[in-house]
């Protein structure tokens, strides 16, 4: 589901599937990252808490709205049925070789 | 001029230059020409591009800025900018900075003595010289230092427009304060343009007489002291449908030489410039119409004509002397073109995100660490 | 493994067009004490909003002010404008630093003498000083500055009542090539009103000019709009003398010198923007040093220079009540406080500083104020970290009209406070409390609860 998303280290995400490019916080690109991995939504705060000095309730609180962000600029959405799937369709073009 | 190694300093570190205006969009900034001027004279050079856009096209062009950092707007003031120019300076020394955009004029000059502390040159006009240039001054500098312009008043209040015949002959040319221009051939279509023109740039609303004939466009740079060290005058031959020049010649005409002379020594005008001339139909002799205070987009026209007045504005911002060059030759021509160019995408990416972006290597002594990356 | 330090999660897209954000760069500001004094404490202990006013920059002010004339010019005196602050504390310090008061109405008239200014020491200016007031200025002395013929009338029936003659000044306004043109007070120079005023009052016997009065306009950003107006008025002077034997004493030059704040519709930052005080100086005692009055008759210039003395003495100190996300993504912010008490908002650009940044990614934040008003807009947009609810900001400058244009709608106006050269600090006016605002208010029996 965020194969079409390519973030970089220091916070610079393509969008391969819109074209849109973003710039995330360290906390931000951390969060996104997680959620690239498979981390569970609710799993995001004891992840954020254990990665950076923050108590529960805050990272909580600021996940619930990262969330939120990432749905409401649709970033997450499902790709239309037709354009996936297709293992002759390139993906980004290492969109990131030359940062590290 | 001297045997030395014009791009190495004594240290030998490259002479390093910073230029901003790197929008070389559709209504260009004058950075990339100018950097090509330096270019052209000083291959070894490094140039530092200053860009107010990640997407300035200038940021990714090969051959252009070695390193390129983003720059805070103008509008942030003259602290923020001085901030920013030192953090850069730290890690890449600075020479010489050549600002090439209207709007970031002001507050360079006020860093001029603070940049020149920190050993970084600047050869700009002065605080009084941009005052002068103001569209609402071109009357004083005719009837106060003898220049030739239209005779024109600043207007801040409709009701004088009903007066204007006593002063003006018409047609007249109305102009904003910053922008647009429009001919008027009565009081009443002055009375629209000024409305127009308030609501849109504010008073004072600027109302010339017009001169018929023809326009030519002069890249000029002045020593401070009433001396020119160059000009080259160029008459266009492709507008854009802003009516900015896409392809022009240069002229080689005495008497609009010794025009730009002439001006250029009243004004005492210190550092680059565009002047807008018309040379009337009527014969009764050549007008200011304008003074653009930095560098023309067309100015890389001048190392055609064998004048490369942007680096001689580089020898000036670092104390060095430049002896005056004799005017252009005429028939040289220049056609602007825009090509698709492929860019990085990890480059983009390096300038949204760090805000800095590096082409070449960093300078001397670099270590194997920074060459790796 | 250690943990790292945290900053709010942050998603920006990129707009085309968007402000640039020079990566990690940007110069970030906060402001963590006003003259040394934390901002937190100063919240514990006199809640949010809170307006902070230092008294080293109030005189440090006054004083560059003073030398910059007083350099060039022998003869200076500087008037307060109450209007701009009329808190006691503000125009003692003012007073104390060697101010007159300069007063628009018989309310601080009153709030002058009561601070111990003498009647002589008031210059009353307005368009309206009813009679009462009139008879009081007359009998103490101060100084009357004419704005329209009725007034010229009334104070002629005065002085003939009580049998002397009164020394009176007038109020002029004239072109100075600048936009708009106050020509709603006093009388005007170019098309020869003013003149002509002068020429009836002096016909009538009873009164006597002493100065002549102008105020072209506030933040008036260029000083030469000044050098004109001191040229004309001392035109005047010298064809009044010339034509009525009467030497005009004084010169009110008025206020209006542009503050260090931002106009809304200025490009670059106040502080850069804004003439400093010496090119208004220049401006106007060259012109009246080269309008050639006799050397024993060269006229007392006076100033009733307002914001440019305060403005950047002022802050506002608010607390944040809430983070918002726009529906069109812009994120915003509300603060505790609002326009009723930052009237000045709608014209211009404050600064707007986090007492502490935490770091994270810096975004165009749209700042609301706590009023249930569309209107109720700090500022459309300022770069800022993230914040949270309770974190403190702030707000400057804000010590010219703030103050005394400040109202209460919907909530009570907050406390203010002076920050002495010692870093004592002083309330010098308390937070109102709900009788403030209905104490004056009387309920018919009929309507009782
Ligand atoms: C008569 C008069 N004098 C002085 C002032 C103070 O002006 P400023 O605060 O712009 O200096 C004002 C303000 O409007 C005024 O009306």
């Amino acid at each position: 589901m965020y194969e079409h998303l390519a973030l970089s280290d220091n916070g610079f995400l393509f969008d391969t599937r819109s074209g849109a490019t973003y710039s995330l916080s360290r906390t931000g690109t951390f969060l996104l990252r997680e959620l690239m991995r498979g981390t569970h939504p609710s799993d995001l705060a004891a992840r954020l808490t254990d990665a950076f000095e923050v108590d529960l309730p805050a990272a909580a609180r600021d996940c619930e709205q990262f969330l939120f962000r990432v749905k409401d600029l649709a970033l997450l959405d499902e790709a239309s049925d037709d354009d996936d799937d297709d293992p002759g369709s390139p993906r980004a073009a290492e969109p990131f070789g030359g940062v590290r | 001029m001297s045997g030395r190694d014009d791009s190495r300093r004594a240290d030998g570190r490259p002479l390093t230059v910073a230029v901003t205006g790197l929008n070389a969009t559709d209504n260009p900034g004058p950075g990339v020409p100018v950097i090509r001027a330096i270019r052209a004279a000083c291959p070894d050079c490094r140039i530092v591009g200053l860009a107010y856009d990640a997407l300035d096209p200038g940021n990714y062009m090969d051959g252009i800025a070695d390193d390129v950092w983003l720059m805070p707007y103008p509008s942030q003031g003259a602290g923020v900018l001085e901030e920013r120019l030192r953090a850069i300076h730290a890690t890449t020394p600075l020479d010489a900075v050549i600002p090439t955009l209207d709007s970031e004029l002001p507050t360079y000059l006020k860093l001029v003595d603070r940049l020149r502390d920190l050993g970084i040159g600047t050869f700009l006009p002065t605080a009084d010289m941009l005052r002068l240039r103001g569209k609402d001054r071109l009357d004083a500098l005719r009837t106060e230092l003898g220049v030739s312009t239209p005779r024109g008043v600043a207007l801040t209040d409709p009701a004088a427009i009903g007066k204007l015949d006593e002063e003006l002959d018409f047609p007249v040319m109305v102009k904003g304060q910053f922008y647009d221009a429009a001919i008027a051939y009565s009081p009443m279509d002055v009375h629209a343009h000024f409305e127009r023109f308030r609501a849109k740039w504010g008073v004072p609303v600027i109302v010339q007489e017009f001169v018929a004939g023809e326009e030519y466009d002069v890249v000029a740079l002045g020593d401070g002291e009433g001396g020119l060290v160059g000009s080259v005058a160029m008459r266009k031959m492709q507008l854009t449908d802003k009516g900015k020049a896409w392809g022009g010649v240069t002229v080689a005409d005495r008497k609009l030489d010794a025009f730009v002379r002439d001006t250029m020594a009243k004004l005492r005008w210190r550092g680059p410039c565009e002047l807008e001339v018309m040379k009337a139909s009527d014969g009764s002799g050549l007008y200011l119409i304008e003074i653009n205070p930095r560098f023309p987009a067309w100015v890389y026209l001048s190392v055609g004509a064998g004048r490369n007045l942007p680096w001689a504005a580089v020898q000036l911002a670092l104390g060095e002397h430049v002896a005056p060059m004799p005017p252009a030759p005429a028939g040289v021509m220049f056609l602007r073109h825009s090509f698709d160019q492929i860019c990085s995408l990890a480059d983009y990416s390096a300038l949204t995100t760090l805000g800095e972006l590096h082409h070449a290597a960093a300078s001397s002594p670099a270590t194997a660490e920074e060459v790796a990356r | 493994m250690s943990r790292q330090p945290y900053d709010k999660p942050t998603i920006l897209k990129h707009a085309t067009g968007l402000a640039n954000k020079f990566g990690r760069g940007p110069s970030r500001k906060s402001l963590e004490r006003i003259d040394g004094v934390k901002v937190t404490e100063l919240i514990e202990r006199f809640g949010s909003p809170l307006f902070v006013f230092s008294e080293h920059r109030l005189r440090q002010k006054y004083r560059e002010a003073y030398r910059a004339f007083s350099l060039r010019y022998p003869k200076v005196q500087f008037s307060w404008s109450y209007k701009t602050n009329y808190l006691d504390a503000v125009c003692r310090i003012f007073h104390q630093e060697g101010a007159w008061a300069e007063v628009v109405s018989e309310i601080e008239y009153e709030m002058a003498r009561r601070l111990g200014i003498p009647g002589e020491h008031i210059l009353f200016n307005g368009p309206y000083k009813p009679e009462p007031a009139l008879r009081t200025a007359i009998a103490e002395g101060s100084k009357l500055h004419l704005d329209h013929y009725e007034e010229l009338y009334t104070v002629e029936r005065l002085a003939r009542e009580a049998g002397r003659v009164v020394p009176v000044s007038i109020r002029i306004n004239m072109d100075t090539g600048i936009h708009p043109r106050w020509d709603r007070f006093g009388f005007n120079l170019d098309n020869g009103e003013a003149l002509d005023a002068i020429r009836r009052l002096h016909a009538g016997g009873h009164l006597v000019l002493e100065g002549i009065h102008s105020h072209i306009g506030t933040f008036v950003l260029d000083p030469e709009a000044y050098g004109r107006a001191a040229a004309k008025m001392a035109e005047l002077a010298l064809t009044v003398r010339r034509e009525t034997g009467m030497v005009v004493k004084y010169l009110d030059v008025g206020g209006g010198f542009a503050s260090r704040s931002t106009l809304h519709s200025q490009y670059a930052p106040g502080a850069d923007g804004s003439p400093p005080i010496d090119d208004y100086a220049e401006a106007i005692t060259s012109a009246l040093l080269g309008a050639g009055f006799p050397q024993n008759e060269m006229p007392t210039l006076m100033l009733e220079t307002g914001r440019a003395l305060i403005d950047d003495a002022g802050f506002m100190v608010t607390r944040v009540v809430g983070n918002k996300r726009l529906a069109n993504g812009t994120r915003a912010l509300i603060v505790d406080a609002g326009v009723n008490v930052l009237f000045t908002s709608f014209w211009y650009r404050h600064d707007v500083l986090p007492v502490l940044d935490r770091g994270g990614m810096l975004e165009e934040t749209v700042i609301y104020g706590p009023l249930c008003m569309n209107i109720d807009v700090v500022r459309p947009s300022v770069l800022l970290p993230p914040l949270e609810a309770g974190d403190a900001l702030v707000i400057r400058p804000v010590g010219a009209y703030n103050l005394t244009q400040s109202m209460q709608f919907i909530r009570l106006r907050p406390a203010a406070i002076l920050i002495g050269e010692n870093q004592e600090v002083d309330v010098v006016r308390r937070a109102e409390v709900l009788d403030d605002l209905k104490g004056p208010e009387l309920l018919p029996a009929r309507l009782a609860p």
